[in-house]
């Protein structure tokens, strides 16, 4: 059930692949409004978590419950971003819309900063335009929720800060949530809201923290010593 | 699609010279080996005779339709094959088994079943090439990253056909010209085979294996150094194609 500021609600996923549990019994509600990350070593499952919540693969046992109204409202940003290089910027924007709106491309273009590009091949980009294009891609379908995949791993400090002004503009004037995987703890903690940590083997959510209850430091110190933690207690490969 | 540079023409320069050598010192004999200018007279008169042209023409004709079917059929069959994996278990065990049967060895039946004529050249090019052409491009298709496709069903393509349609063919199509590229060299080559082992009318081969029985060793080596030009030609053909239907690609890879 999902509570009344709820826009979406993970309930007890577990995911195994084979034998192997990747992770299990994860809950989390997510609010609008919200930019909530996950984090957690590599490998516990944080992308395939992402592709449950998306419907692109199914869970083992539990279930993502979301709104009616808000089941075609979710863009994915990719962590490979797969702009499609045979169409240009706007190319890419339109691509899967019955209905084109030259002026809904052009406001989000303005929105992600990449007006000035909008007939040039995607090579000509950059790769923080490049993952700016692949939030306007999503945007054309008014998400009310945009799940990125590790979008801090290719970006240098510019970018990053470029990248954390978008999904804050995003968040104020669209009312978007926002779940990010990431292994990145400084940055994490820079763009969110509330944290969720997954930790053991098979993962499984080990502390959830309220950014606003922290000093900075203190957090990061805090999730470290978790993820450590989980660290520590895995087998010798 | 590599620009000719001042090394491109270096290893045809050293095997004309070998060639003069083994010519002048006989190391073969003379009657076995006809001198390089000899030969690039007899080149020079065919390429002025409508007759060579001809034969080019009459070889051209059945390399085509031969290859258009089968690479139709190995585009449609390797698309399906890349993209579903259930179809793809089912197919490449036979693959993997015809595509070690030589071509040549079923020549025989070929012509019992399909005679002499063109039936006979399109069969030997079809299966030559097909099996060929449907695994390289099964391999292409099968390539592409999930999250292209995880891509378009988020952007509301979530049908089979349409994501066909409208990611994997796009994406893949200029490296999958390639693959017909490199198909039409081996269409080339079972022409010839072909029409040398079974063919009362004309065409390339059909001219060498009469060159073969008069003896006429200078025209055989015209006619062969001739096809390997005309099958540069293709090669170079082919190639612009590819960079002025893809732009994309070259920009793609830099």
């Amino acid at each position: 059930m999902l509570s009344d500021s709820a826009i979406l609600s993970v309930n007890k996923i577990t995911k195994s692949f084979g034998d192997t549990c990747i992770f299990k019994d994860i809950s989390f509600e997510l609010n609008e409004g919200e930019v909530l990350s996950v984090l957690g070593q590599s490998g516990v499952g944080k992308t395939t978590l992402l592709r449950v919540i998306a419907n692109l693969t199914l869970p083992c046992t539990g279930s993502v419950s979301i709104p009616e109204v808000n089941k075609d409202k979710i863009g994915f940003v990719f962590q490979n971003y797969f702009i499609f290089p045979w169409l240009c910027v706007r190319q890419n924007v339109e691509f899967g819309q019955a209905e084109k709106n030259s002026e809904d491309v052009d406001r989000i273009l303005a929105d992600v900063g990449l007006l000035e590009y909008r007939d040039s091949p995607t090579n000509n980009l950059s790769g923080g335009q490049l993952q700016r294009l692949a939030v306007a891609r999503s945007m054309i379908l008014k998400p009310k929720l945009l799940l990125m995949d590790e979008p801090f791993s290719d970006l240098d400090v510019h970018n990053k800060s470029k990248l954390y002004e978008l999904v804050r503009g995003l968040v104020t004037n669209h009312k978007m949530s926002f779940i990010i995987v990431t292994h990145d703890v400084s940055e994490s903690v820079k763009i969110s809201d509330r944290i969720v940590v997954l930790s053991g083997i098979p993962a499984s959510v080990g502390n959830t923290f309220v950014v606003r209850d922290f000093a900075r430091n203190e957090l990061e110190n805090e999730i470290i010593k978790l993820l450590n933690k989980s660290h520590d207690s895995q087998p010798d490969k | 699609m590599k620009k000719i540079n001042k090394y491109t023409f270096l290893p045809f320069i050293i095997a004309v010279g070998i060639w003069q050598l083994a010519y002048s010192f006989e190391w073969i004999p003379n009657t076995l080996l006809p001198s390089p200018i000899g030969v690039g007279n007899v080149i020079v008169y065919f390429v002025a005779h409508k007759e060579f042209w001809q034969d080019v023409f009459i070889t051209l004709s059945r390399v085509t339709l031969a290859y258009f079917f089968s690479s139709i059929c190995g585009f449609l069959v390797g698309l399906l094959a890349g993209y579903y994996k259930s179809f793809n278990n089912i197919y490449t065990p036979l693959n993997n088994f015809i595509r070690y049967v030589p071509v040549a060895s079923l020549i025989p039946m070929l012509i019992i079943v399909a005679g002499t004529g063109l039936s006979e050249k399109i069969l030997v090019i079809f299966i030559g090439t097909f099996f060929q052409i449907s695994i390289l491009i099964r391999d292409d298709i099968s390539s592409v990253e999930e999250g292209y496709i995880d891509t378009a069903k988020m952007l509301g393509i979530r049908k089979n056909l349409k994501i066909i349609l409208r990611v994997i063919i796009p994406y893949r199509l200029p490296y999958i010209l390639d693959i017909l590229k490199v198909g039409f060299g081996w269409a080339w080559s079972y022409v010839l085979v072909a029409e040398i082992v079974g063919s009362s009318n004309g065409g390339l081969g059909f001219k060498l294996l009469q060159f073969q029985r008069f003896l006429k060793i200078k025209e055989i080596c015209a006619y062969v150094i001739l096809i390997g030009i005309l099958g540069v030609v293709f090669d170079f053909a082919f190639s612009v194609l590819n960079k002025h239907l893809f732009k994309w690609r070259l920009m793609h890879a830099q």
